[in-house]
């Protein structure tokens, strides 16, 4: 009896293994370029230094230096640094490039300055019947970002389940974390560095499962 | 369709559903005691929506005593304790940089335990049929190692009956039984309505080859959203499954086993092939 209990524990311990590696073959996806904390009109005489962000092939942010450009520099001039000078009124588009990654946006030279909005939006959408469901807003409050999830947020119970800021809604390669959600139903707060993002920086809001790498499911920015 | 293999894990799923024994119980005095290493080891997972998803490996080890003991001609006591269970989570390591993406994790406990009473409603006949109660004790880890997310149980008390009948064939060579279960579970964990069937015969005087097959079934009448276990094997599970099992008696009094389960199709369960083998005696 000892003998047979000996070796079924033998058995036991053989069979029960070391923590492995998986080899994670990353999504290869088109570099980004992205114009950050934006103005949509410029005082004739005034100056912007716009910002951007540059994104791999990785969907990592990643310090590379913007090319810009302005379709009509008689309108609206850039410098290299993103200086943006109003010279006469009309319409522009202002660029930013890295290589073949491109953004832009337009900008109206004229009588006003005005900030684009400070808040963007979107809902929740679940998926693989994951439920995750709900709005959400970002808000630039000035010295940070902060990312609301309205009383009517609901997502399934699930293991680790983190909130993140990305440019996919299933892959959060790139993206930021913003901490382990805080409650699968009502409304909460996330609190973003500036550091790490700006308003318009990302795409996404997604709810992923980190450890197993699932994402339940995400909402994208409408505006 | 190409055709998926599947384990369940089933000390995760909240009671060890064995048919060992079908609608025989024990004779008074007598007994079979089983212990079982079982192992799954699975880098895919079946979603809430049945297709198979591509996780981070999860594996599962138990060392498991089972065991049946007849009390009286009609009344036997089952025991199934996992007194040893290992759950790991892989490390993740980005294939093109070779950065840690992710660290991995273990959690090593005693896990969930079943204790049953059976008893013969219908013995002595062509067709026998038992009644069983089944209390699965929480006595495992929901939320374990750092991520908190490795589970060796499910964290809730089930309270499962089960009615079990069987036939002997071919001159008691042969059996084939049936089952239907109702699994009531606590914590607002949905309840589960189960059926099995099992097909065995005798190889000979030394083999048995044993074909089983198990639905799970959620009732749905929990909530994904208050179920305390942070787990992905925890609530709603539905499987269909079948194992495959071969015995070997050495003597009247010892023999050896193995099985491998694969599934048809399932929620919320992995999505690889278990493998278990055991030493058993009968009293």
């Amino acid at each position: 009896m000892k003998k047979t209990l000996a070796l079924a524990l033998v058995i036991g311990i053989a069979l029960s293994s070391c923590i492995g590696t998986d080899i994670v073959e990353e999504l290869v996806v088109p570099a980004e370029v992205s114009i950050t904390g934006s103005i949509d009109s410029l005082m004739v005489g005034d100056s912007f230094t716009f910002t951007a962000d540059y994104f791999d092939t990785l969907g990592r942010r990643a310090d590379q230096m913007i090319d810009w450009s302005s379709s009509d520099p008689t309108i609206i001039s850039i410098t290299p640094a993103g200086l943006a000078n109003a010279l006469s009124p009309g319409n522009a588009y202002i660029r930013a490039r890295v290589g073949t990654a491109l953004d832009s946006i337009r900008v109206n030279a004229g009588d006003v300055t005005s900030v684009v909005e400070n808040q963007r939006s979107g809902m929740f959408q679940g998926l693989r019947n994951y439920v995750v469901q709900g709005d959400f807003t970002l808000t630039d409050t000035g010295d940070n970002l902060e990312l609301t999830f309205a009383s009517n947020f609901r997502a399934s119970n699930g293991p680790g389940l983190f909130i993140y800021l990305s440019n996919s809604g299933t892959s959060v390669n790139g993206g930021i974390e913003l901490g382990q959600i805080m409650s699968n139903a009502g409304m909460q707060t996330y609190l973003i560095s500036k550091d790490d993002a700006q308003l318009n920086t990302y795409s996404h809001v997604v709810v992923y499962c980190r450890p197993f790498g699932v994402s339940f499911g995400f909402g994208e920015f409408t505006d | 369709m190409k055709k998926t293999l599947i384990i369940v894990l089933l000390s995760l799923l909240g009671i060890n559903l064995s048919l060992a024994g079908g609608g025989w119980p024990q004779k008074k005095g007598k007994g079979y005691f089983k212990l079982s290493q079982y192992a799954i080891i699975s880098d895919r997972y079946f979603s809430p929506a049945g297709d198979i998803l591509d996780i981070a490996t999860a594996s599962i080890y138990q060392t498991s005593f089972y065991g049946e003991y007849g009390l009286t001609n009609r009344l036997t006591a089952i025991a199934y304790v996992p007194f040893f269970s290992r759950a790991t989570l892989n490390e993740q390591v980005s294939g093109l940089t070779g950065d840690l993406l992710a660290e991995g994790d273990e959690v090593n406990s005693f896990g969930d335990t079943d204790l049953t009473l059976k008893y013969g409603l219908i013995v002595d006949k062509p067709i026998v049929v038992s009644a069983s109660v089944t209390l699965g004790l929480p006595l495992g880890n929901s939320a374990g190692g750092n991520t908190q997310v490795l589970q060796t149980g499910d964290g809730e008390f089930n309270q499962m009956v089960t009615v079990e009948a069987s036939r002997g064939l071919r001159k008691g060579r042969a059996w084939i039984s049936a089952l239907l279960a109702f699994n009531n579970r606590t914590d607002n964990f949905s309840d589960e309505f189960r059926y099995g069937l099992e097909l065995g015969h005798r190889l000979g005087n030394k083999w048995i080859a044993n074909f089983k097959l198990l639905s799970v079934n959620s009732l749905s009448n929990g909530s994904d959203f208050e179920t305390p276990s942070n787990g992905i094997f925890s609530n709603n599970i539905e499987f269909i499954a079948t194992t495959y099992e071969l015995a070997y008696n050495w003597n009247d009094k010892w023999g050896v086993s193995g099985a491998i389960g694969t599934a048809l199709d399932g929620r919320r369960v992995l999505a690889s092939p278990s493998f278990s083998v055991g030493i058993f005696t009968n009293l």
